[in-house]
């Protein structure tokens, strides 16, 4: 029992520490006010809209379980999921605190931190749960439901990690998914509707995910069936923590690495680094030979390309261009098998601003940024416009590919909005290019690393902000210019947007020697 | 108060650490040499049993090197510190005071801290700390520990003159307490009059042991000289 208080007063001290860190730190409070503000937004706009009904939450739920399993499995996988940071190697794993108390007090205060995560995520919802008809003692069904999956997934995801360490079972743990989703798709199969299939009672006899569902469930229809599925979850809680017990004492070297990488992770995350990350890696090892006619600031080009091609097919294209060309061939399924009423068109102008949105949400000082964090980037005795253009091209080449890939196909189908298609296609760099731009404009606004750490949610903001306010004031000229022209008002708008973009580009390129200047390391 | 007997560490088909034993005396400082990638930080770390041991046996006070009784022995000053962010200075010291069921660790502490500059320090937290100061705060908290052998791996890093300086006496003080010492470094001028015996590892075999003076021998060479022929 000493040894857990001693752990818990360790934390308790931390969380005290944080939050009398507001006191000091007064810049920590930004990135608090924007999220109270948001969420007090979100709650407002959902007592004045009932857009949800009982069985759109009931349909979430399921997917919500499995979604979060799978990524769990993945993040474990991948080795991106620890209960531990380095200083808990650092510290605990080298004093005499025994191992299992380490472990078992890591996994119950992961599991409590997801389950406080998922009451805000319920208090985020209780006004739509609540106008949907669902009474408070029900909503507490639900969380009890989440709850009980929560203590489930977390040693799950410890044993994968260490038995995939052990014994090398990482075509075993491909399977486990491979099966779970599998057991997903047999009532989706056997309804003949994935809609139906979702909604079906079959989901319920599903190890975990089946069983919470089952019990989140009653949450809107309570029956005796709650307590069979109760009594399933729980026993396979209580199994699944005593194997733990039992069987491991010799772990430290299997989460080492699976630390170090969440270490990483979390660090690119506080400064904004988290890009979509799709490498594979698999020219690794291999020789890369390129003429030698990059010299200047195309060395960064140069340096682009060996890097890309060692973590894809081609420095041109690899999984992101199958992954566009995938969501090409689903939005034309989509559409041919009648799973939407929307035209060719409006689904790609759709499917257009959803990626970008993504890419805006995720790609903050992705690729060639990082080269802003580097002192040879300013050292290099080159021009400042010419090293910018550099560090951007490939991403830029890139994205062209991938967007052929994405347009290629509905262009051929829907040949008579061929124009529109063109227009999506060079409106979608345009934006990709302004996204990358307003990266090296947002750096010199917060000019050094902490500041841009501490106030990345207001970062993101004004980047938005950026990004929308030209193509804005864009997309107004051309809708009063189209009011007078015979066109399409797509068209005008895209157009609009596109030479907006373009000259947001130029303003920044002709500014760069003020930008860069303004950066610091 | 080491023995380490025919430890071998593999990583899938890469051998990091071949096959090597050693042992280490009570009140004996001992340098672990090396190029980088040589196996130093693998053999340190399968020690203390952040690692899992391939093959051999290792005990350290004659006690299995991975048992809670042993961790009550050592201590271990890593390469690269990382501290718990939202912990202050003193609430490190505090909490490794606590860990290790440590009563009487105020004074030592505090005169730690003078030697280190951190006394006027202790409330910061370890996120508003230099890479410099927090290796500090990583070699003070384990040097509250009462251990009997230290493991040190790269511990001059990041540290300025003066720390470093402190830190070659404090290792001379173990000695002198009857405690040990087992040091990776790189700074060989640091610790060429500091150590008993020095290990030079390559490619996870030990490719020369033994004192300073028995491997000069009569010739008048540094121990750089002769880590750069053992090396070669």
């Amino acid at each position: 029992m000493n040894e857990i208080k001693i752990l818990i007063i360790k934390d308790v001290k931390q969380i005290k520490n944080y939050f009398l860190e507001f006191k000091t730190n007064k810049k920590k409070l930004i990135p608090l006010i924007f999220y109270i503000i948001w969420f007090a937004l979100i709650i407002k706009s959902q007592t004045e809209n009932t857009y949800y009904s009982v069985d759109h939450f009931k349909k979430l739920s399921f997917l919500i379980l499995s979604f979060l399993l799978i990524i769990s499995i993945i993040n474990t996988y991948f080795e991106r999921n620890s209960y531990f940071n380095l200083a808990d190697v650092n510290f605990l794993f080298t004093s005499p605190i025994s191992p299992k108390i380490i472990l078992l007090y890591s996994i119950f205060k992961t599991s409590w931190k997801q389950l406080l995560a998922a009451l805000f995520m319920f208090l985020f919802l209780s006004v739509s749960l609540i106008s949907a008809g669902i009474s408070f003692p029900e909503i507490l069904l639900g969380i009890l439901a989440y709850s009980l999956f929560i203590f489930a997934i977390e040693p799950i995801c410890f044993i994968i990690s260490t038995l995939s360490k052990k014994h090398n079972l990482k075509r075993i743990i491909a399977l486990l998914v491979f099966l779970i989703l599998s057991l997903v798709s047999i009532p989706m199969i056997i309804e003949k509707s994935i809609i139906t299939g979702i909604e079906s009672n079959l989901m319920n006899y599903i190890p975990l995910i089946g069983w919470c569902r089952a019990i989140f469930m009653s949450m809107f229809n309570l029956d005796y069936t709650i307590f069979i599925y109760l009594f399933l979850q729980i026993s396979f809680i209580i199994i699944i923590n005593a194997y733990i017990i039992i069987s491991t004492d010799d772990y430290y070297e299997d989460v080492l690495s699976s630390t170090e990488n969440k270490a990483a992770y979390i660090e690119k995350r506080k400064s904004g680094k988290n890009s979509i990350n799709l490498d594979i890696n698999i020219n690794k090892h291999k020789k890369i030979n390129f003429k030698k006619t990059h010299y200047g600031s195309e060395a960064f080009h140069w340096k682009n390309k060996i890097t890309s091609i060692r973590k894809d097919f081609h420095y041109l294209f690899g999984i992101q261009t199958l992954l566009f060309l995938a969501l090409s061939i689903i939005a034309i399924l989509s559409k041919q098998y009648k799973f939407n009423d929307l035209d060719y068109s409006t689904v790609f102008t759709i499917l257009t601003i959803f990626i970008l949105y993504i890419y805006t949400l995720f790609s903050m000082r992705s690729g060639g940024q990082e080269e802003l964090d580097m002192p040879f980037f300013f050292l290099i005795p080159e021009n400042n416009i010419k090293k910018l253009i550099s560090i951007n091209k490939l991403a830029a080449e890139r994205m062209i590919i991938n967007t052929i890939a994405l347009f290629s196909i509905p262009t051929f189908i829907d040949f008579k909005n061929s124009l529109l298609y063109f227009l999506l296609f060079i409106m979608f760099n345009s934006v990709y290019c302004v996204i990358n731009f307003s990266n090296i404009l947002i750096r010199s606004f917060f000019r050094n690393e902490a500041d841009f750490t501490l106030m990345l949610p207001l970062i993101k903001l004004i980047q938005l902000f950026l990004i929308l306010f030209p193509s804005g004031i864009g997309a107004l000229i051309g809708v009063l210019i189209g009011s007078s022209i015979p066109i399409p008002l797509e068209l005008i708008l895209f157009t609009t947007i596109f030479i907006s973009n373009i000259l947001s580009i130029l303003i920044v390129l002709i500014l760069s020697d003020v930008i860069i200047n303004r950066i610091e390391l | 108060m080491l023995k380490v007997k025919n430890l071998t560490k593999k990583y899938k088909n890469i051998i990091a650490v071949d096959n090597i034993s050693f042992n280490i005396q009570k009140g004996e400082i001992v340098g672990l040499l090396g190029p980088n990638g040589a196996g130093k930080s693998t053999t340190i770390k399968s020690i203390i049993g952040l690692l899992r041991i391939t093959n051999g046996t290792i005990l350290i006070n004659n006690k299995p090197h991975d048992s809670i009784d042993a961790k009550k022995d050592f201590a271990y000053i890593p390469e690269f510190p990382k501290l718990y962010s939202n912990l202050s200075v003193w609430e490190h010291i505090e909490f490794i005071a606590k860990a290790y069921s440590i009563e009487d660790y105020n004074n030592k502490a505090i005169d730690l801290l003078k030697r280190y500059d951190m006394l006027d320090k202790t409330d910061k937290l370890a996120s508003e700390l230099s890479k410099g100061m927090q290796q500090k705060v990583s070699i003070i908290c384990n040097l509250i520990i009462n251990a009997k052998i230290f493991f040190f791996d790269e511990p001059m890093i990041g540290l300025d003159p003066k720390a470093i300086k402190e830190t070659k006496n404090i290792l001379i003080e173990l000695k002198k307490q009857g405690k040990s010492v087992f040091i990776s470094t790189h700074l060989l001028d640091s610790i060429e009059k500091i150590c008993d015996r020095v290990l030079i590892m390559k490619e996870g075999n030990i490719i020369t042991q033994g004192s300073i003076d028995d491997l000069k021998g009569s010739s008048d060479i540094t121990l750089e000289d002769l880590f750069l022929k053992a090396t070669e």
